[in-house]
């Protein structure tokens, strides 16, 4: 919701490059874009019509009192109404269809494009404001772009057409008609312009409002204890009055905006009244009293327009924000991509070319690693080496932001070093594709990650070809096979959204079993042990002593049972590596190790052992 | 009761408030309606002047005079315009000062639900936050409350709108020739049922696009917090394949709506032409016949009120199906204003609290369970007391210390403060004078300072700086860039578990309390600095009464009493010493902690057993 703040970002030049690239997503729906634009000028030639329609009849028949035409005169009425219909039922598909295949469209390329990015946007891009470019803005564009378009040309249509008719009818009143367009205009513009701003305003002050709300929610219980609710309340009563104030007073230009134009086109209809009456005394019946009722409906009905196409301008203006967000989603470049050569021979991330990828032995080497985040000017890390040989386990340790999910993340290539390498297999990762490493790979997080369909199908993600047995099998060895038998529907147990049916350490499991079917010759876990309540630890801490066997394994832990096993036991601080060894090792080291051990693990275990008693 | 008719009494009750405001809007609207179809007359007058004709229609009788005074005929005229155009004047004037009373209006009606709401989910339980939804209450506050705005402010002026201008209209045309008006009445029904149905159906179908939509966004969600699973399995393409699956049924849905809208669309306007087209024909029939009331300026008026009410007329169906989902948004927030408050079960009491706590034979349970969690509670705290509560996990010691802030309300058996009952005294003088560190705190998206002056915002620097200090977390926030100006909470700058407590710990002790309560406070600190933290607490105040819940034995060894709780009653109660030459969980605990020691140095000697580690 905060993110809708960037749609005041309002650019006020055109940006004819940005314009240029969505006109090339609507084109591409190119005979709905035709069909609308005849549809669109058929009604409104039938709009500046059928009043020359009306004026016929009134003269014909309520003047001259001459009923001969009389046929002829309704089948055209009749035809007038048809064709109506019928251009308006073609102008509403043909926009919808170009409505609906641009919006389809930006959001197939933006999803498209969000899948080849690398961490370092989303590290730095907000979800929600992705989820906005890609709902609203996507939506808003495509709505402003079809019928904005059919707003504009009808009221263009519309108003051009009164006018060549007037002047053909009666250029003294078209003049007049005419002087009216620009002062229409002007004020049309300028209002239209002052609203917009005021609104943008508004608009903030309601997201600061939805912000209070949310942090009062999720701090009521904590305000209960520290006796802060009449506080909070006075707090909101400012923020929820001043957005009272602005509001109304946004509120006072859109209610003048109306008044205003109907004022000064009735100032129009009147001018008209007054010069066309003369205009019928004086020309004694060739400039009839009917032709002037036909002015003064051309008058009535040519305001209408000019606001049209002066708040479609304004809406352009606004959609211009929107599409240069959308466009910047779109033309983003990935940090992390392969190169030519690697794509011609290992395939890209939509095509992979599995017949040339080499079987992964495990081994990791990094050389010389510095790296530093994007955007970020300390290194995280600095000359870092290490090797981890095919098969071996290694456990990281340290305090947050020692850089413990760095090195995984690097390992994985979800960035990549900024100088130095890392190899695999004794090559530099950087030959090989990227998805030949990542279907080598094995991730598990913290908090798992699961998609809201089934249980099997959310353990297939690791092997989109298991079959059921495979998947079976993994469940077996991660321990998740008990809690899913007892479920009504077993595997095809709909998990929610992000896994939200299940406990978080049902949802570890699952994501256990996803990472083993996929048996992967790499394992990293970051933190996989951290969030998960007594009750499956058990189970859990079985099933990673089970997975990490006969493959290499990365593992971030808090938890000591997950690391007394490892081979290799790196304690990490700011990057360095201060500490490595078995846990014998290190605890006879009596360095930092040893005091993680009896300050952390001593009262993990106590609480544990405790609870089991 | 069905949500929709909560809804309705509370608009009505919402509606009673602001009743003088209404009333204005809506006879406003009204009158701003009817005036509208004063406008043709006036066209119809000086059509009628020009024609030379001698009923001059049904303009009000004195402008007819006053329009009449010109001499000539183009006088005549120009008077007519002139008055029209101050007519209009009158109308702009008009329908902006309407403009700003229905703003107001509808300002006011929305900061009143606003703040009603706001104030009222502070005041509903702990429980109740703990177990609430919190995108739903949003929700609720926001555009539930413009929905409700909406039906007052905008749906029920648009309903007396249509009505107006469909009385005022149809009444002028009988005047001017009522066969005429029973023909031009024939597309009301047709209108109006077909906008009716329409939007029925349009209704349903907009809630299964939604639902669509809905789904394509979780499936863009989803993938954004799992970009790390889709690229660490190489999901790339089966991610696009499900999203591709889903923009195309979308889009379909969607566009299929959309054509459906154009055929009614069609359909309508297609109408709309055709009334004007059977007025006209009957009226041409009429005169053919040799009506001779119908002169060119009556049916100039006819075409053009008949013009003035379709419009309205088509809309009249969409405001009714609105009306229907306001109801049920205005019922939903009704449900929320109708939760208890905590507030209505509050004591008046305001004793002198030095910190003495009875707890006697205290039964308590959730209210969403059968089964008690303490049954029979009783210990005793005096002022000045260190109390240490032990137990396993779940066993009630969070409850106990929400019992005491009065968080949640014991069931049975009394909790006495000072001699005083606890359910006597008032909710936010017994909170003020207890100061409970709850197991998660909240930090406020504010500066750490702001932070810790929460409670009182004019209270002197140093006293924000010494609570820094006493909580053992001035080093850390010297070591913030911005230091005491870091913006902390939700979109704040990250701060460690053991950083979060010791803010909370802060704010909480930046004003002497008699009573302190660490709930698991302390945890994600080391041994020393947990003592540092309590005894400088302790040097400040020795009468303080502390509890400390813990797990951790060289915490709870230097309380004066050790409380352990089991199956919801004390199990063991007694100084450290007392406890581990007692049987009982408290020499349980004692000894795990010992046997790890133990085990531990057998590592450091070389020897020992790792599995055991593993248990
Ligand atoms: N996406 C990021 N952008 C910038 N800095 C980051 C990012 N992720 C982590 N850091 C910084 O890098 C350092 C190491 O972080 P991290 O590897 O996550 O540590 P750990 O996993 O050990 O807690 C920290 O100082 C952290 O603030
Ligand atoms: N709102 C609630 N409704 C029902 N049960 C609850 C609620 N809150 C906590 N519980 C349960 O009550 C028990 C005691 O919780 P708690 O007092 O937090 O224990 P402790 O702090 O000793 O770990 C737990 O089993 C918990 O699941
Ligand atoms: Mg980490
Ligand atoms: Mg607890």
């Amino acid at each position: 919701m905060h993110y809708e703040d960037d749609n005041e970002a309002l650019s006020e030049k055109l940006n004819i490059n940005t314009w240029k690239k969505i006109l090339k997503v609507i084109l591409k729906s190119k005979k709905p874009l035709v069909f609308m634009i005849i549809a669109v000028i058929f009604m409104s030639s039938i709009d500046v019509f059928y009043p020359i329609l009306n004026r016929y009849a009134l003269n014909e028949f309520f003047v001259e009192n001459d009923f001969s035409n009389k046929y002829l005169f309704i089948s055209l009425y009749a035809a007038a109404a048809v064709m109506m219909g019928l251009s308006v039922f073609w102008f509403i598909r043909a926009a919808a269809v170009v409505e609906e295949s641009t919006t389809y469209e930006m959001r197939k390329q933006a999803f498209h494009r969000l899948q080849e990015l690398s961490f370092s946007y989303f590290d730095t891009t907000p979800s929600g404001w992705v989820m906005a470019r890609m709902t609203s803005d996507a939506r808003k564009l495509s709505t402003i772009i079809s019928w904005g378009l059919v707003d504009f040309l009808w009221g263009f249509i519309l108003m051009g057409g009164i006018l060549v008719a007037s002047f053909i009818i009666d250029y003294r009143l078209a003049l007049l008609l005419l002087a009216m367009l620009p002062i229409f205009m002007v004020v049309a513009i300028v209002l239209n312009r002052k609203i917009l701003k005021e609104y943008r305003e508004v608009r903030k002050i309601n997201s600061s409002i939805t912000a209070s709300y949310n942090e009062s929610f999720m701090g009521a219980n904590t305000s209960k204890t520290l006796v802060l609710e009449k506080e909070n309340e006075e707090e909101f009563t400012k923020i929820a009055n001043r957005m009272r104030n602005r509001s109304i007073k946004a509120a006072m230009w859109s209610s003048l905006i109306w008044p205003i134009i109907l004022v000064i086109g009735y100032y129009g209809v009147g001018l008209v009244s007054i010069i066309g009456g003369n205009l019928v005394i004086v020309s004694k019946g060739i400039f009839s009293v009917s032709t002037l009722y036909l002015f003064i409906d051309y008058a009535i009905r040519f305001f209408d327009p000019v606001i049209q196409i002066a708040r479609v301008l304004a809406d352009f203006q606004q959609a211009q924000a929107s599409a240069e967000r959308v466009i910047s989603l779109i033309e983003t470049d990935p940090d992390v991509y392969d190169k030519e050569e690697v794509i011609s021979k290992y395939g890209d991330l939509l095509n992979h070319k599995k017949e040339n990828w080499e079987k992964i032995n495990g081994e990791i080497e990094f050389k010389n690693v510095s790296f530093k985040y994007k955007g970020t000017d300390t290194y995280v890390l600095k000359d870092f080496n290490l090797k981890i040989k095919a098969g071996e386990m290694v456990a990281l340790v340290g305090e947050t932001g020692s850089g413990k999910s760095t090195i995984v993340n690097l390992i994985s290539r979800f960035y990549e070093p900024t100088e130095g390498e890392i190899l695999i297999d004794g090559i530099n990762y950087k030959e090989r594709s990227i998805s030949w490493l990542h279907s080598n790979l094995g991730y598990v997080l913290q908090t798992p990650q699961l998609f809201s369909t089934s249980i099997e199908e959310n353990i297939r993600y690791g092997k989109l070809d298991a079959t059921h047995e495979e998947i079976e099998k993994a469940c077996k060895i991660a321990n998740a096979t008990n809690f899913i038998e007892k479920l009504d529907k077993g595997y095809d147990t709909l998990v929610g959204e992000g896994g939200s049916k299940l406990s978080v350490g049902e949802r570890q499991l699952i994501s256990f079993a996803r990472a083993i079917v996929a048996d992967p010759a790499i394992l990293v876990l970051d933190e996989a042990t951290s969030s998960i309540d007594t009750e499956n630890e058990k189970v859990i801490l079985e099933a990673i002593h089970t997975i990490l066997k006969e493959r290499t394994s990365l593992v971030v832990a808090h938890r000591l049972s997950t690391i007394v096993d490892a081979d290799k036991i790196i304690v990490l601080k700011h990057g360095q590596i201060i500490e490595s060894g078995t846990h014998k090792e290190l605890l006879n080291q009596k360095g930092y190790y040893f005091d993680l051990y009896r300050n952390q693990f001593m009262q993990e275990k106590t609480q544990k052992m405790f609870d089991e008693i | 009761m069905k949500t929709s008719t909560k809804g309705y009494k509370y608009i009505l009750q919402l509606s009673l408030i602001f009743l003088p405001l209404i009333l204005i809007v809506l006879v406003m609207s009204y009158l701003d309606s009817a005036l509208y179809t004063e406008v043709p007359i006036f066209v119809q007058f000086i059509i009628a002047t020009l024609e030379g004709s001698s009923d001059k229609g049904e303009l009000w009788g004195f402008l007819q005079n006053i329009f009449l005074k010109g001499e000539t005929t183009l006088m005549v005229v120009i008077y007519a315009s002139i008055g029209l155009m101050l007519y209009q004047t009158f109308r702009g004037v008009f329908k902006f000062i309407m403009g700003l009373f229905r703003n107001t209006l509808s300002q006011n009606i929305i900061v009143k639900m606003r703040k009603n709401l706001y104030k009222h989910i502070q005041t509903l339980s702990y429980s109740y936050h703990t177990n609430a939804d919190l995108g739903d209450l949003i929700q609720r506050c926001t555009s539930d409350v413009d929905a409700v705005q909406g039906f007052i402010c905008n749906d029920i002026p648009t309903v007396v709108s249509v009505f107006a201008v469909l009385f005022s209209a149809i009444f002028k045309m009988f005047s001017i020739s009522p066969n005429l008006t029973w023909i031009s009445l024939i597309i009301l029904p047709v209108a109006f049922f077909s906008s009716f149905f329409y939007c029925l159906y349009v209704q349903k179908e907009y809630e299964k696009v939604e639902n669509l939509e809905a789904e394509l966004m979780t499936v863009m969600q989803e993938n954004l917090s799992g970009v790390r699973v889709v690229k660490a399995f190489a999901n790339e393409k089966f991610e696009i394949d499900k999203f591709e699956k889903k923009n195309k049924a979308y889009h379909d849905k969607s566009l299929r709506m959309q054509k459906i809208s154009a055929v009614f669309w069609g359909f309508s306007d297609f109408t709309t032409l055709a009334q004007m087209a059977l007025t006209m024909t009957y009226a041409v029939i009429l005169v053919e016949k040799g009506d001779m009331s119908l002169n060119l300026a009556d049916v100039i008026t006819l075409i053009t009120l008949v013009g003035t009410y379709i419009w309205p007329v088509r809309s009249l169906g969409r405001t009714i199906g609105n009306m229907g989902k306001s109801a049920v948004a205005a019922g939903r927030i009704k449900e929320i204003l109708d939760l208890p408050s905590e507030y209505l079960d509050n004591g008046t009491k305001t004793p002198i609290i030095t910190g003495n706590i009875v707890f006697d034979d205290v039964y308590f349970k959730f209210d969403d369970t059968d089964k008690h969690l303490l049954k029979g509670l009783s210990f005793e705290a005096k002022a000045g007391e260190t109390i240490a509560l032990i137990g396993k996990t779940g066993s009630g010691k969070s409850t106990v210390a929400h019992l005491l802030a009065r968080l949640n309300d014991y069931q049975g058996g009394s909790i006495k403060l000072d001699g005083v009952e606890l359910k006597d005294i008032e909710k936010e003088y017994l909170r003020k004078n207890v100061g409970l560190i709850l197991q998660e705190p909240f930090l406020y998206s504010k500066t750490v300072y702001e932070n810790i002056a929460i409670t009182n915002k004019t209270v002197p620097n140093d006293k924000v700086y010494e609570a820094a200090k006493l909580s053992a977390i001035e080093k850390d926030i010297k070591g913030f860039e911005k230091g005491y100006d870091t913006i902390v909470g939700e979109k704040g700058a990250t701060l460690s578990g053991g950083q979060k407590q010791r803010i909370a710990i802060a704010r909480m002790v930046l004003e002497e309390k008699p009573i302190l309560i660490f709930d698991d406070s302390l945890s994600a600190l080391d041994t020393e600095t947990d003592l540092m933290i309590r005894n400088a607490l302790k040097t400040r105040n020795k009468e303080t009464t502390t509890f400390i819940i813990t797990h951790r034995i060289t915490a709870a060894k230097t309380a004066d009493k050790i409380i352990v709780l089991d199956n919801g009653c004390v199990s063991q109660m007694g100084t450290h010493d007392e406890l581990i030459n007692s049987p009982g969980l408290y020499k349980k605990l004692w000894e795990i902690q010992g046997n790890l020691e133990l085990e531990f140095l057998n590592v450091l000697n070389g020897g020992g057993d790792k599995d055991a580690l593993r248990r």
